[in-house]
């Protein structure tokens, strides 16, 4: 009987022992596949996405943003009544009842997407409904406040948040930020187990960025080529603003914003596309002409008298009635002289122009710091003659209009030749101000004292019997050049008949160019001289580029002293001064908005001086009307 | 050498004491950790909720600061009109545009 006791209790203690020591085993000897499976129990893990920098322009407004929104998907094996559940759906998320039912239908799926991005409305009706196998995601979304403003240069975003065209794909890298996957353990209630407050925040969001460009400029630019786009009922219209000294983008427009009927893609065609330019190439043959000592300021060319035969072609001028006989270099620029630069293209061969449209970055990349950039033809030599002649009047060269507005820069600046940039300056999340980019530095093409010669002789083409005098800036000297070129044909050989792409290209204000503008108006059917269709925008742009920056005019007309209307309002003023009826007089100090309170919607209102505080309130009898005169210091 | 005894016989009950001080220090310090933990995690989902409103209206000022919308609420509202060339009277000084944001940054 004892030694039955002994073997069960034996029997026992062994099991108890390898009990303990599995135990042991299981609790305190380090196995990773056990701690494996105990994080698998408690652990969750969830990719925080980045937040995608944001996009401002130049004075900080704000272009691009994103923000956090939610996207519904289903888990369609548990799922229930999903008949009862599309129905219900597809009418508060504007969906089709098919679309949703046969996605949520299989119950073999785990994942289903319902719909992406939910506006705030739709969110919360869906989250209150709590229905089972569905769920949300957070997701960024991309905003475009100024919505097609500035489309074309941003570009867009996909679905997934990569950058897709344009700025937002050029700097996808600067923009995107870092996804981050975090592992944390939750509680029973799935609350992470975690003092770890960073955790959610500690995410790299991309870099900001801010752009060159000027959003009311941009906006100006767009609208006054909108209203010539629709009066000259033309096809398209491109419109650029540099700055000229850097080649700084401000504005760069291409319209239509929308896919056409014409098929014309959403890209920023400035840039994407090339075309002949037509005249605005002889300021750059009278340049090369010029530094290449072939020709002097004060040459004298004989322009055939409006028919010059090279080999079996005839070049004639633009207009049928010129027929001149000698031009100055001036001239011929004024005039716009098919005959005149044709010569100097002669004169200075083909090697000679060629390498020096080069130079000036034709048939070449401007390396602008933006995607799909067309370089342009300019084709290689030998170069028969009349082709020579062609070129120097912008046929048979191509060019993209970033590239004319740049190589235009240079004949203004001084000479250097910059390389255009849309990218101002950076700003990673934890700095409070934006960094400026590094550009490259200019290259000099051309020497000063031909830059100072080509100012003067472009400001000839505004003046009185040049082409662009409707390219005036009142109380301004501007210079430029028009452009009319016939339209090739895309889809063959040669050119469309009466087609043509007006253009000008100035600079303002002359004697120290802070803005290039280029203005191109495609297949224009009402009119289309360059001068007529182009140039009024370029006055309109020009002006109102004058009164932001605040240029002091240079031209002293009676109208920038003082105008006619405010003479005549002066004088009236005055003769009204002598009849004040009444002075309000109080002990305190009134402020602005108490006396604007007492006499707004009631009295004609006249506010003299600047300050918050009135020093002076008169009350003016004119006739049936009282004039309240407020004067505050 | 009675009390000499007393204190030998209590230094093993001081030391147990010592010893559930100790556990439940311990304890106490670990359910500190975890209300704190759960502190920090519903403050940074405020902080969240937080920015989010904040960048929600941020796009909203953009949206209502947006040129064409000022340029319509000018002609609507304001009756304003676009001013001819011959209207314009040039005089100098720069007149430097900044966004909401920025010139309440300016102003303060």
């Amino acid at each position: 009987m004892k030694t039955r006791i002994i073997i069960i209790f034996l029997f026992f203690s062994v099991l108890w022992i390898f009990l303990l020591a599995r135990g042991v085993y299981i609790q305190i000897i380090p196995n990773q596949k056990l701690a494996q499976l105990q994080n698998k129990q408690f652990e969750s893990s969830v990719i925080l996405q980045s937040r995608r920098g944001n996009i401002y322009d130049v004075n900080q407004k704000e272009i691009a943003l994103s923000n956090q929104v939610y996207s519904l998907y289903a888990d369609p094996k548990n799922v229930e009544f999903p008949k009862k559940v599309a129905k219900l759906l597809a009418k508060n998320l504007d969906l089709n009842y098919e679309f949703i039912y046969n996605k949520i239908k299989d119950k073999k799926k785990r994942f289903v997407w319902i719909q992406r991005f939910l506006d705030k409305k739709k969110y919360e009706f869906v989250k209150e409904l709590d229905l089972k196998g569905f769920a949300f995601v957070e997701e960024w979304k991309r905003f475009y406040p100024n919505e097609n403003l500035l489309s074309q240069t941003i570009g867009s975003v996909g679905q997934e948040g990569f950058g897709l065209e344009g700025v937002e794909l050029k700097y996808e890298k600067q923009l995107k930020g870092d996804f981050t996957k975090k592992k944390f353990r939750r509680d029973a209630r799935g609350r992470p187990l975690s003092i770890d407050g960073l955790l959610f925040s500690e995410t790299q969001d991309g870099n900001d960025i801010q752009l060159t460009l000027d959003t009311d400029l941009q906006y100006f630019l767009q609208s006054e080529l909108q209203l010539h786009l629709e009066k000259f009922n033309a096809e398209s219209a491109l419109g650029v603003v540099l700055d000229a000294k850097t080649s700084a983008i401000r504005a760069m427009v291409s319209l239509p914003t929308e896919v056409n009927q014409n098929g014309l893609a959403k890209r920023q065609r400035n840039i994407t596309d090339s075309f002949e330019p037509g005249s605005t190439m002889k300021p750059f043959v009278v340049a090369l002409g010029l530094e290449e000592k072939v020709i002097q300021a004060n040459s004298k060319i004989f322009c055939e008298n409006g028919k010059f035969k090279i080999e079996d072609r005839v070049i004639k001028e633009a207009d049928a009635h010129h027929n001149f006989n000698f031009l100055s270099v001036s001239e011929i620029l004024a005039y716009s002289s098919n005959i005149g630069s044709s010569k100097i293209a002669l004169m200075l061969g083909d090697e000679k122009l060629r390498a020096g449209l080069s130079r000036f970055g034709f048939g070449r990349k401007t390396q602008v710091d933006f995607p799909g950039e067309a370089k342009g033809i300019l084709q290689e030599t030998p170069w028969r003659k009349h082709l020579l002649a062609n070129i120097s009047f912008g046929h048979g060269i191509s060019i993209n209009s970033l590239q004319m507005a740049n190589a235009f820069a240079s004949l203004v600046n001084g000479g250097i030749l910059n390389t255009p940039y849309i990218v101002e300056a950076t700003k990673s999340p934890e700095a409070s101000e934006f960094i400026k980019l590094e550009h490259p530095q200019g290259v000099s093409i051309l020497s000063k004292d031909t830059s100072n010669k080509l100012k003067l002789m472009l400001t000839s083409v505004t003046y009185d019997g040049g082409t662009g005098t409707n390219a005036r800036v009142p109380g301004f000297q501007v210079g430029g050049k028009t452009g009319t070129a016939q339209k090739v044909n895309p889809k063959g050989k040669g050119y469309l008949p009466n087609a043509y792409v007006s253009s000008f290209i100035g600079f303002i204000p002359v004697h120290d160019p802070k803005y290039v503008i280029y203005i191109v108006v495609d297949n224009p059917k009402k009119s289309y001289y360059g001068s007529q269709v182009a140039a009024p925008v370029f006055s309109k742009v020009g002006a109102y580029l004058a009164r932001k920056e605040g240029f002091v005019p240079s031209l002293v007309t009676e109208k920038n002293l003082i105008s006619e209307k405010t003479l005549s309002d002066k004088s009236k003023l005055t003769s009204v001064d002598t009849r004040v009826e009444k002075i309000e007089t109080s002990s305190q100090p009134l402020t602005l908005r108490e006396v604007l309170k007492n006499h707004q919607g009631k009295n004609e209102i006249e506010i003299q001086g600047q300050g918050h505080l009135v020093e002076k309130v008169e009350l003016l009898e004119d006739g049936p009307t009282t004039k309240v005169k407020i004067i505050v210091k | 050498m009675n009390s000499k005894n007393s204190q030998k016989d209590l230094k093993p009950f001081f030391s147990l004491i010592i010893i559930f001080i100790t556990f439940f220090a311990i304890a106490f310090l670990q359910m500190e950790e975890r209300r704190l933990g759960y502190q920090v995690f519903y403050l940074t989902k405020e902080v969240k909720k937080t920015e989010q409103e904040k960048r929600v209206k941020e796009i909203e000022l953009a949206k209502l600061n947006k040129p064409s919308r000022l340029m319509q609420y000018a002609k609507d509202r304001l009756t304003l009109q676009k001013p001819e060339m011959d209207q314009i009277i040039h005089i100098a000084g720069p007149v430097k545009t900044y966004s909401l944001k920025k010139r309440i940054e300016i102003e303060n």
